[in-house]
């Protein structure tokens, strides 16, 4: 396999929270250490491919996917876009960007404005970027729906009207309706039941293959990153203690503390745990 | 041995008595002394539901509309309000989900250790205190003189859940009514709560009835296990024969549908279960589970939810049967389609 050209390359991103002053501080006047979240994190998503990003709660994994698009203002580091700068990048540019790499949230229901119907949330994302097409609703709306394998009388409903994995549905479908070349799923199928979770995971790999999308896929369960991840980074402490490929890295973990987060997934064959 | 708990023809309702909305449909359930029992399904199949009817702690409107629920032989559904609080305080404990909005957070985890053994074992103020670091310590907490004078907000989610597990096992329950207990943990911390539950049983002899819709948290520590699916048990059975041999096609295709580890580096399409889970209002004849059964025949409509034997301990509500090979021999899992 021929090494294709990084599509988005991440180099040395830090983000730092301020913490509240103790009163012990307050009184001698110091400043707490800020708090890393991200601290010096590079990696690479090639066209194409899913990355997956594991780690437990606190590690940073959602810090990081918020700082790449911005939502999140990262202090150090460069972000690059097929050449681009993102962390440079202001107004109608930054807007672009933004466009290029969307943003799929765990919960659906904050995402979509209940007051909207999915036609018209759909048609908005269209309509804000002058995507080619979205002079035609209808047909904007029905295609949109499509490509996540959604039935277009869906259009006229609202979001508390469907399902939970028709609403992740929906929020992956107003993701792509920009056409975006690359996917930040963050926890994005971590609230679904495995039922409903082995279809979205499955829209994943078609996404990948159908549109040739990267995605970096943000979950805290390794056997789900395992199931659609080409390659898999490892977060702790706001580091990535370890990359590589999916196979290689959850068949002969390198680092400790993938060791151990491989150590604790819950076996669904019979490993029971030891008292 | 006779079952400390039995749970037979349990039926949950909502709504006007004349209509009802039917949430738990006939459920039966039994714990032997010392055994855990996992309760899984996915959201809205009443395993909640049938945990909480133990505790008599149905949310209202709901109510109990039918059914038996037996506790050492005695009838739990009759049980007057004094007789109800101390079977509360002595007999059965109870953890959820989120041990952040079940402890107080004004007051200190001794303090409210101490309240429960002074209200419910009759315990002295100096006394309570001492005892409350003990069971700290007992759940793995550690440096208990330390945390007992912290309050909730300064614990960790897996502090927290060893804290409420320390409150409801305080007066040495004999059942423990866990209902998605490490949901909201990482799995590191997960896999010690699990580990802390699979050591009380062993020490106690406590017995343990874990809702989870984690096929893997229940595959670690469970001895039996029941599938609840739209407010019916749908099959039951020990943990192994349930992995390799499961009969109901909804436990089959539930059991496909988890992601596994083995899958790295292989993408992995797996079929998941297509539809939607029946809504409340949705009266379905027959089987529940047919409109998203791929085996379904047309004479699903009339037959019974009832449990039926498949071998010993291992129950199916599914007469059809599509997955028992014709040899004996259980038939082979379809495998991960790639």
């Amino acid at each position: 396999m021929s090494e294709p050209a990084p599509l988005l390359t991440v180099d040395g991103v830090v983000k730092e929270f301020g913490l509240r002053r103790t009163a012990a501080e307050r009184v001698q006047r110091a400043q707490p250490e800020a708090h890393r979240a991200v601290d010096d994190v590079s990696f690479s998503l090639r066209r194409g491919e899913i990355l997956g990003l594991a780690g437990g709660s606190g590690s940073g994994k959602t810090t990081l996917a918020r700082c790449l698009v911005r939502l999140v203002e990262p202090d150090a580091g460069t972000i690059d876009l097929d050449g681009a700068d993102v962390r440079a990048a202001s107004g109608r540019d930054l807007r672009e960007l933004r466009r290029r790499m969307q943003m799929v949230f765990q919960d659906p229901y904050a995402s979509l404005n209940p007051r909207m119907t999915v036609g018209t949330a759909l048609h908005e994302a269209g309509r804000v970027h002058q995507r080619p097409g979205s002079e035609n609703g209808e047909q904007f709306v029905r295609e949109a729906l499509e490509r996540v394998h959604l039935s277009a009388s869906l259009a006229k409903r609202r979001p508390r009207e469907l399902s939970g994995g028709q609403r992740q549905r929906v929020a992956v479908a107003r993701a792509l309706a920009v056409g975006p070349e690359v996917l930040i799923a963050d926890e994005a199928v971590s609230a679904l039941d495995v039922s409903v979770q082995a279809q979205l995971l499955n829209l994943f790999l078609d996404l990948r293959d159908d549109l040739g999308v990267a995605i970096l896929f943000v979950a805290h369960q390794l056997a789900v990153i395992a199931e659609v991840a080409d390659r898999v980074a490892v977060m702790h402490r706001g580091r990535l203690v370890e990359v590589g490929e999916t196979a290689a890295v959850f068949g002969d973990p390198q680092d400790d503390y993938t060791k151990a987060l491989l150590a604790a997934h819950p076996h669904p064959r019979l490993a029971r745990v030891a008292s | 041995m006779n079952p400390l708990l039995t749970i037979e023809g349990l039926r949950v309702e909502f709504g006007p008595a004349d209509a009802p909305l039917v949430a738990v449909d006939g459920a039966a359930l039994s714990i032997g002394p010392g055994e855990i029992v996992g309760l899984i399904g996915e959201s809205g199949s009443g395993k909640s539901l049938t945990c909480r009817s133990v505790m008599r702690l149905v949310p209202r409107p709901g109510r109990v509309a039918a059914g038996h629920i037996e506790f050492d032989g005695r009838d739990v559904l009759a049980m007057t309000p004094q007789q109800l609080r101390d079977f509360r305080a002595h007999e059965a404990g109870m953890i959820y989900q989120d041990p952040f909005s079940s402890l107080n957070p004004v007051f200190r985890v001794r303090d409210q250790l101490s309240e429960t053994l002074r209200a419910n074992l009759g315990m002295g103020k100096a006394q309570a205190r001492t005892h409350a670091v003990a069971l700290l310590d007992g759940v793995g907490i550690p440096d208990p003189e330390r945390r007992a004078l912290s309050y909730p907000h300064e614990l960790s989610g897996g502090m927290r859940q060893r804290v409420m597990i320390a409150l409801a096992t305080a007066s040495q329950p004999r059942l423990l009514l866990a209902d998605e207990p490490t949901t909201a943990l990482d799995v590191t911390t997960q896999a010690q709560i699990l580990s802390l539950l699979t050591r009380l049983r062993e020490e106690r002899g406590m017995s343990v009835l874990l809702v989870s819709h984690d096929f893997g948290v229940i595959a670690q520590v469970c001895d039996r296990v029941a599938v609840m699916y739209g407010g019916h048990v749908v099959e039951t059975g020990p943990i192994g024969a349930l992995y390799d041999n499961a009969q109901h096609p909804y436990t089959h295709a539930l059991l496909d549908s988890v992601p596994r580890l083995e899958s790295a580096g292989r993408a992995t399409r797996r079929p998941g279960i297509a539809g939607v889970p029946p809504e409340l209002n949705e009266v379905l004849p027959g089987c529940v589970f047919k409109p998203r059964c791929r085996y379904a025949q047309p004479s699903c409509e009339s037959v019974s939810m009832a449990l039926q034997p498949v071998a010993p301990g291992h129950e199916t509500a599914c007469p059809v049967r599509p997955l028992a090979a014709a040899d004996g021999r259980p038939a082979a899992r379809a495998g991960a389609q790639t």
